[in-house]
């Protein structure tokens, strides 16, 4: 019991957060894009006290023509693969046309899955690859259409810490830092903006990502010192 | 060490997965313990994204969304004629129905009179069609009673509904007009 309670230490920061930011501290927060991802083989088998179907079982299900099997998976997926194309769009309307269109094509495709991965990692590499030849179709450069940044920012270690140091986010707007970041992504190429979504932003391990993107790690780490490199220079008002 | 592998793989690499070699050599200089930091100062802002949520509801209007195309592709594939799809759209099944009434009177007419372009006169004075060769054509019609012949007549004839019937399949119109994903969303718009 004593692991839940908090440092003394952690919640004279909170306070002072609070303070200074005058946040409204709220209960039930929605989950943030893309924070925590689970992997399938990591899914405990009971969630809210009900049964948990395996990923395998639906995909079985949906394979013999079970459209609400699919959309079972569609619900548990829905929050990780939104966030994917979302900030790789950095447009949230595009995001969601985009989405329905993966995951209509990947019904589609279901009989040619073989369960050689998982489907987890499978869906993933249908929306990179769809997401991907989508932008480059993309001939002008979209204006950004930005989602609501969760409350939950403001209580975030790394937030806090940022905030509290002698940095130049401590006097940025959410709002203004949102628009910095997401200009800074879309100024990488796809494929370097792809990997440190997956990455950074995610969380996913590199050997996972490798799969989805069907490349070495060498490869992988490549791209990634190449992006954050990338990102460092444009992002250098906050790291000085 | 190179610098360069170094810098690198400081740069490539999370703080925890750091090789052990890398992290003495961070240690012993403060150059690299400096970029280091800004690394992964940039690599935690760039994670701040991740408290960008989409609006409510989205997940509930997803799962209708992707049914409604699921459905619309089931449809499409158990319409595999074209036409079909051409014949719910009021201006193109008039416009095309009305090519198709105008090409089989046409067509009538012509298997009625017996003149065809590939025995008209003109076409036989300058030699096209040989007169033996429409005797022979004529006789075989006759005898057979064929209404639609096979031969040069109903080759020649063949352009008429070419062009009259065919359409391209799947044009921009033909998918944005009876997808009811995408008319529900325009619709909404």
């Amino acid at each position: 019991m004593s692991e839940n309670k908090p440092t003394s230490e952690g919640r004279t920061v909170m306070l002072q957060v609070a303070e200074r930011k005058k946040v409204r501290t709220r209960q039930g927060l929605r989950e943030p894009i893309g924070s925590k991802p689970k992997m399938t083989g990591d899914r405990s088998n009971i969630e809210d006290g009900k049964p948990v179907i395996e990923d395998k079982v639906l995909v079985k299900q949906a394979q013999a023509g079970d459209v609400p099997a699919f959309e079972e998976l569609v619900t548990r997926y829905h929050g990780k693969l939104y966030g994917l194309i979302y900030n790789m769009t950095s447009n949230k309307e595009d995001a969601e046309d985009m989405l329905q269109d993966v995951l209509a094509k990947a019904y589609q495709s279901l009989p040619k899955f073989k369960g050689n991965s998982s489907f987890y990692t499978w869906v993933y590499r249908i929306a990179i690859n769809r997401t991907i030849n989508f932008l480059k179709k993309r001939k002008r450069k979209q204006a950004l259409s930005l989602d609501n940044v969760d409350d939950g920012i403001e209580r975030d270690p790394a937030y806090v810490e940022l905030s509290s140091r002698e940095s130049p986010i401590r006097d940025v707007n959410i709002g203004e830092l949102q628009e910095k970041l997401n200009i800074a992504l879309q100024t990488l190429s796809e494929k370097h903006r792809a990997v440190v979504v997956l990455h950074d932003i995610q969380g996913i391990p590199h050997n996972e990502i490798a799969k989805m993107l069907g490349v070495s790690e060498g490869t992988l780490r490549s791209r990634l010192f190449y992006a954050r490199q990338h990102l460092q220079n444009e992002l250098a008002e906050f790291a000085p | 060490m190179k610098r360069s592998r170094i810098r690198k793989t400081i740069i490539s690499s999370d703080e925890r997965d750091l090789p052990d070699d890398v992290r003495a050599e961070i240690e012993k200089n403060p150059e690299y313990r400096e970029l280091q930091d800004r690394t992964d100062l940039v690599r935690r802002v760039v994670a701040l994204k991740r408290y960008e949520s989409p609006a409510s509801g989205s997940r509930e209007r997803c799962v209708v969304m992707v049914r409604k195309r699921i459905e619309w592709m089931q449809e499409n594939e158990r319409e595999k004629s074209p036409e079909s799809d051409f014949s719910a759209q009021p201006a193109f099944s008039l416009r095309y129905g009305l090519a198709a009434a105008v090409a089989a009177v046409l067509a009538v007419q012509a298997f009625i009179s017996g003149q065809s372009p590939s025995n008209s006169p003109s076409l036989m004075k300058t030699g096209v069609v040989s007169d033996s060769n429409t005797v022979k054509e004529n006789e075989t019609f006759q005898n057979q009673y064929n209404p639609l012949p096979p031969g040069p007549n109903y080759q020649d004839m063949g352009y008429l509904f070419e062009q009259s019937v065919s359409h391209p399949p799947n044009t921009s119109y033909d998918i944005a007009f009876t997808n009811p994903a995408i008319m529900e969303v325009e619709f909404l718009r």
